[in-house]
């Protein structure tokens, strides 16, 4: 394997890595941007979408339907929380509303552990997800995982882009998050707004749920925990609160991770990923607290 | 419009901030396509009674009605559908949209969607209709050249006009103009003076103005109410309310020794 297919094989797992950053960190942002809500409970909708397809495919639907429903059970729990747990506490102090999405995050994952156990189970996929393709007589490989993981990760993120700019309530969600009070004052209907971004940022969080347990070939109740702290760190350099943002934050990250990784083991610093990528974390917020982009509104954690 | 009812009417509205009684028993009528200026010192209560009126914040005591329906303690974004459309000091676009975006966001939701027209249909549904009534709109104020420019690179005068067109796009039946004139030059307030009349004429709306600037006022309003210490100390037609002795002594004369 010569310098130029592995990179370009590094560069496939960085597209793949970071797309799904990007995917769950959009979610994040939307979120942040029009109520200051740092949602702990994001990750969850990753774990909803995956058992939601599961238990859709153990019913017997075919796999494509299953994961189309259980993206759809994911937005229906993000309306859910927006309206019992979120919206009485809109306007309330930025903790009492992150306190919120802790406790959403315990409750949420703990009726996971009640339904289904905590221990993994097996996520089944159909034979052409499970297929792999190969370049360069085998020396560049990628899965058709790879593949949809990018290529849905750009639908999804240009489904939003064109909603933000097309639509009405696009527009109102754009307003909102620039403004929220002036957003009531000139009679935008606010409550339509969050729910759907609560719609979209909850099924955006359902699919990388779904292709999350499709690369791991498992679903556990703690599943979206670890792609949640990812997709913070992403938002968070990207510049937290806007949408170019996180995606930008989410593929570099991606690629700091398989750089980290793909550096010669005997430097052995492959074990300190984690310990890096939360460094890089410390010092964004520190010294450029609004991110890549650069926000105006600073981040309080 | 034919009821009885006025368009608006305040009667014994009163706004007290813990102690301190910033409107005081305040009643006025307004009806359909008035012109109506409110004039007072600094702190005397103008910008409260907008806050009240467009449900910015909730009355202590007394009743706002909008045709005969009580408005008081509503939320804003209801207040705005009913059909009470306003501007702020100093403006406050969404700076970051651009100048057609900021009309189209206030055209929008005047009719309250569901979830399913949000997401899937309806959302381009109405967006011809209102396209087209923001592009009259931003003809009158004359902006329709810089359409796609962001808000926040307007120069200041052109966010007025902005920020009248989006307050506009609501199809209000009542407009308030907090401070329009601020911060114009004297051609500038003399071209503000003909669109708020032309606006009138056109829109047929009521418009009650806030205002420093005396000359716009007496040349603008058909009314007056002048305000002082969150309470009323004249009201009339421009030229009763410069004769009102209190009115001098309160107002006209403290600034006339100001500029002394």
């Amino acid at each position: 394997m010569n310098l130029l297919e592995y990179t370009f094989q590094q560069i496939i797992n960085a597209v793949s890595q970071g797309s799904m950053f990007a995917l769950v960190a959009v979610g994040l942002s939307i979120i942040f941007s029009l109520l200051r809500l740092t949602n702990f409970a994001h990750g969850d909708m990753m774990m909803v979408g995956a058992f939601g397809t599961l238990v859709m495919q153990l019913a017997g639907v075919p796999f494509l339907l299953a994961v189309l429903l259980g993206i759809v059970i994911s937005a229906l729990v993000g309306i859910i929380i927006e309206r019992i747990a979120y919206r009485p506490v809109r306007g309330a102090p930025d903790v009492t509303m992150l306190l919120t999405s802790v406790a959403l995050t315990y409750i949420l994952e703990n009726l996971g552990i009640l339904l289904f156990t905590s221990s993994p189970r097996n996520f089944p996929l159909p034979d052409w997800l499970n297929a792999s393709f190969n370049l360069a007589d085998g020396r560049i490989s990628f899965t058709s995982i790879n593949l949809l993981t990018f290529g849905l990760t750009l639908l999804a993120l240009l489904f939003l882009a064109w909603f933000v700019r097309n639509t009405q309530v696009g527009l109102g969600m754009r307003a909102a998050a620039e403004d929220l009070t002036a957003s009531y004052l000139v009679g935008i209907n606010v409550n339509t707004v969050i729910v759907v971004a609560f719609v979209m940022a909850s099924s955006f969080a359902g699919l990388a749920g779904v292709l999350w347990a499709a690369q791991a070939g498992v679903v556990e109740p703690h599943m979206g925990f670890t792609p949640l702290l990812k997709a913070f760190v992403a938002a968070i350099i990207g510049g937290f609160g806007s949408i170019p943002g996180a995606i930008i934050g989410g593929f570099v990250l991606g690629a700091l991770e398989v750089l980290i990784q793909s550096l010669p083991s005997e430097w052995g610093l492959g074990a300190y990923r984690d310990a890096i990528v939360f460094t890089l974390l410390i010092a964004f917020l520190l010294f450029r607290p609004g991110g890549i982009v650069g926000v105006k509104q600073e981040v309080k954690l | 419009m034919h009821s009885a009812s006025p368009l608006l009417e305040t009667n014994n509205l009163t706004k007290a901030f813990k102690g301190l009684v910033a409107l005081q028993n305040h009643s006025m009528r307004v009806e359909a396509g008035e012109l109506i200026g409110v004039i007072g010192p600094n702190g005397s209560g103008k910008s409260t009674l907008f806050n009240v009126i467009s449900g910015f914040l909730a009355p202590t005591s007394g009743s706002v009605q909008l045709l005969g329906q009580e408005i008081g303690g509503l939320e804003p974004a209801k207040i705005a559908r009913l059909g009470i459309a306003r501007t702020f000091q100093g403006t406050r676009l969404f700076k970051e949209l651009s100048v057609l975006e900021n009309v189209r966001v206030s055209a929008q939701l005047r009719e309250p969607i569901n979830l399913a027209q949000a997401l899937f249909g309806g959302m381009n549904l109405q967006a011809r209709a209102i396209d087209s009534a923001a592009l009259e709109l931003l003809h009158l104020v004359k902006l329709e050249k810089r359409l796609h420019d962001k808000a926040g690179s307007l120069p200041y005068g052109d966010q007025r006009r902005l920020e009248i067109a989006r307050a506009l796009a609501s199809r209000p039946k009542l407009l308030m103009l907090d401070e329009p004139a601020a911060g114009l030059d004297s051609s500038e307030t003399q071209a503000l003076l003909e669109l708020i009349r032309l606006i009138r004429d056109q829109y047929k709306v009521a418009v009650i103005v806030i205002e420093h600037d005396m000359d716009l006022i007496m040349n603008l309003c058909e009314r007056i109410q002048v305000l002082a210490y969150g309470n009323t100390i004249g009201q009339g037609t421009p030229g009763e309310v410069q004769a009102n002795p209190k009115v001098r002594e309160a107002y006209l004369g403290a600034s006339e020794e100001a500029a002394a």
